[in-house]
């Protein structure tokens, strides 16, 4: 799904532009034609099923990968065997591997390859995931090696951080922690962050954008808030039984009516003020806006493109 | 300072080959010292061990005629410590370039390494250079320590004697070096590439063996044609026909070029895919049905009909057929194709063409080689 015609999004330039982007794997088309953009200082959440593509759109992204047609542009130039460009482009992949057998090593390793590599950044990420410069990688368990992997990569100072499945493995504080930290660095240093995780609910909070790609093919790219801002979880009583009809009469768009006794529980189209606005003219005895799930934002909007949740997410 | 002088300043900053290189030196120290640890135990060290006068005794007692008839290159003391020599560097061609290359083998090593901020051909010459410095340098410090000792008994002559086998050896060493890369560069996996580059010098050289053999052309020295796709042989046959320089310098540039034409086009998604799986294996595939067909076709004519000249011999011919079909079948087992996919006309076609290849080889070798004078 193309989101503007040019390579800027919302006035800026894009980050990261895929255009008509293909990868093929002898007779298996893995992304097919992918057009998207993704702007400076947001994190892009791109989500999908088992080999929907999202690895084989971060590889190409990383320029690991050669297109088979289209483009993958990082500031409006080819990844691919293009060295400055991965200079500011750091992939944490869904198996780290680690070169040198200790942190200490590969901080060194990390620190005469990238040039914006920043060693306060990199002390200070220490004291967050406590590791132990001097323990060695190849013993950690997977929940570790992603931390000292994500630490490196943070302390490089990409301006496009990669992370393929980037929370599996870690335990809630440390999710926490990294939320916290890639926040921080998007914020004041204008990272971008694009995740891939079959995970809906690890993205739901964290993420400004998201994308799904299904077999090869990107269904659908938005913008987070502006999704959860159209769609409405409501739940009201009323003194006399209300229908679905009569709701719908007074101009309500419903997605789903479900009726519990007397409490019944509805998810409608349009802002909170607009909905409440209307269940209000039936005077109800009770009326609370419930928080909405990004998976149920999901299962609607794909809904209305014709296809079956169950087949797209994990 | 201009956008264009930020940018070019920038660019001399980034990390290149030099960086490369001294990663890669780094990575394999361990194993290059420990490969010039075995070349010093397997030469001037057992010289200490055997002294200078024992030296002097075993080869002013032993003639070189002992070991072999006509020239050797090394004498009776030098001749097993430079075969165990041999054999040490030859493992060390194999491990050292393995744990250079061995990245491109899995997926996740290729994430971490092709993601870094360096171009292919950077990676490739880096590591490259890094190789041949340190074979290099296990060589150089052996043959200088070796070289010391003989100029400390006062018999540096012998040394200068041995030498020419020794640079024999180490341009076979280079060469064979060389050409592993060009596998490792093709292959999908480890096991695929070292399978393949020791398959495809045994199966040439016993080939072209036996072919210049059967057309009674196997001279002495024998044709060049046995080395082409052999560097390995090297190791073993320089005791008694050492080559001249250019036949290990040309090769040497052949396949180090075609090593990296094939690593600038190789996709990272080969890692971990047979090379049964892979289309240019195909064309591979006829020397290993040449190999079986010449083998069996050679054995099965020795086994029942010696007395009728070969290449008249209908044994020879149906051991031909025969062993081409197997060594089609084994060579593609091997290298993990899946035959229940791979359709039958492809296998026939592969073992005809290696046929065709043996038709070819027995052809030139009558029309353009003549057969050696026999001294009686």
């Amino acid at each position: 799904m193309e989101t503007q015609s040019n390579s800027m999004v919302n006035g800026e330039e894009s980050v990261l532009s895929a255009l008509e982007l293909s990868k093929e794997f002898g007779t298996v088309k893995a992304l097919d034609q992918v057009t998207c953009r993704i702007s400076g200082s947001s994190i892009f959440g791109l989500i999908g099923s088992n080999g929907a593509g999202k690895s084989t759109f971060l590889r190409l992204a990383a320029g690991v990968y050669k297109p088979t047609a289209g483009q993958m542009l990082f500031k409006g130039k080819a990844v691919f065997e293009n060295a400055s460009a991965k200079q500011e482009i750091l992939f944490v992949a869904d198996q780290p591997y680690f070169p040198f057998e200790t942190l200490e090593k590969m901080a060194r390793l990390f620190r005469s390859l990238y040039l914006n590599w920043d060693q306060a950044l990199y002390q200070e990420l220490l004291r967050v995931f406590p590791l132990g410069e001097k323990n060695r990688l190849d013993r950690m368990s997977k929940g570790l090696q992603r931390q000292a992997a994500v630490l490196l990569a943070i302390a490089a100072g990409p301006k496009l951080l990669l992370m393929d499945e980037a929370f599996d493995g870690l335990d809630p504080v440390m999710r926490q922690n990294l939320k916290r930290v890639l926040a921080r660095q998007v914020a004041d240093q204008g990272m971008t962050v694009l995740i891939a995780s079959q995970n809906l609910r690890e993205l739901e909070d964290f993420c400004d954008h998201v994308g799904l790609l299904h077999q090869g093919g990107l269904l659908f790219v938005e913008e987070l808030d502006k999704l959860r801002l159209s769609i409405v979880k409501i739940q009201a009583a009323f003194a006399q039984p209300v229908s679905q009809a009569q709701l719908a009469q007074l101009g309500l768009n419903i997605l789903q009516y479900k009726e519990r006794g007397s409490l019944v529980e509805i998810l409608a189209r349009g802002t909170e003020e607009e909905v409440k606005r209307l269940i209000w003219t039936l005077d109800p005895l009770l009326f609370d806006v419930l928080p909405l799930s990004l998976e149920e934002v999901f299962i609607y909007e794909l809904s209305l493109r014709q296809y079956a949740v169950s087949e797209l997410l994990a | 300072m201009t956008k264009e002088g930020d940018r070019h300043k920038e660019l001399a900053a980034m990390p290149g080959t030099a960086w490369v290189f001294r990663q890669a030196l780094a990575r394999t120290r361990s194993i290059a010292l420990f490969f010039l640890f075995l070349t010093f135990l397997a030469m001037p060290v057992v010289l200490l061990i055997i002294g200078r006068q024992n030296y002097f005794d075993l080869t002013s007692y032993m003639p070189d005629s002992l070991y072999m008839d006509g020239e050797i290159y090394a004498n009776p003391v030098l001749f097993p410590l430079h075969l165990i020599t041999s054999l040490i560097t030859v493992a060390s061609v194999y491990l050292m370039s393995g744990a250079q290359f061995r990245y491109l083998f899995q997926m996740k090593t290729v994430d971490s390494e092709v993601s870094l901020p360096l171009r292919s051909g950077q990676q490739f010459l880096g590591r490259l250079l890094a190789l041949m410095t340190s074979l290099a340098l296990i060589l150089t410090l052996n043959a200088a320590f070796t070289g010391l000792i003989f100029y400390q008994w006062d018999l540096f002559s012998h040394f200068l004697d041995y030498l020419r086998l020794y640079l024999s050896m180490a341009g076979a060493a280079f060469q064979l070096l060389a050409f592993s890369l060009v596998w490792y560069t093709l292959s999908g996996t480890l096991f695929d590439a070292i399978l393949l580059n020791l398959g495809l010098q045994m199966a040439w050289f016993f080939s072209i063996l036996n072919v210049l053999s059967m057309s009674g052309r196997l001279g002495s020295p024998p044709s060049s044609l046995l080395w082409l796709l052999t560097p390995a042989a090297g190791f073993i046959t320089d005791f008694i026909w050492i080559r001249p320089l250019a036949q290990d310098l040309i090769p040497l540039v052949f396949w180090l070029v075609l090593s990296w034409f094939f690593f600038r086009r190789r996709p990272s998604e080969r890692a971990g895919i047979r090379n049964g799986q892979l289309t240019w294996h195909r064309l591979l595939q006829p020397l290993f049905a040449l190999f079986g067909g010449v083998s069996l076709g050679r054995f099965v004519y020795l086994l029942f009909d010696d007395l009728t000249p070969i290449f008249q011999s209908p044994a020879f011919y149906l051991g031909l057929l025969a062993g081409s079909l197997l060594g089609q079948f084994v060579s593609s087992v091997v290298s993990g194709k899946a035959l229940r996919k791979s359709p039958w006309i492809h296998e026939l076609l592969s073992s005809m063409a290696g046929l065709l290849l043996f038709g070819i080889l027995a052809v030139l070798v009558h029309l353009c080689m003549t057969p050696p004078v026999n001294p009686w």
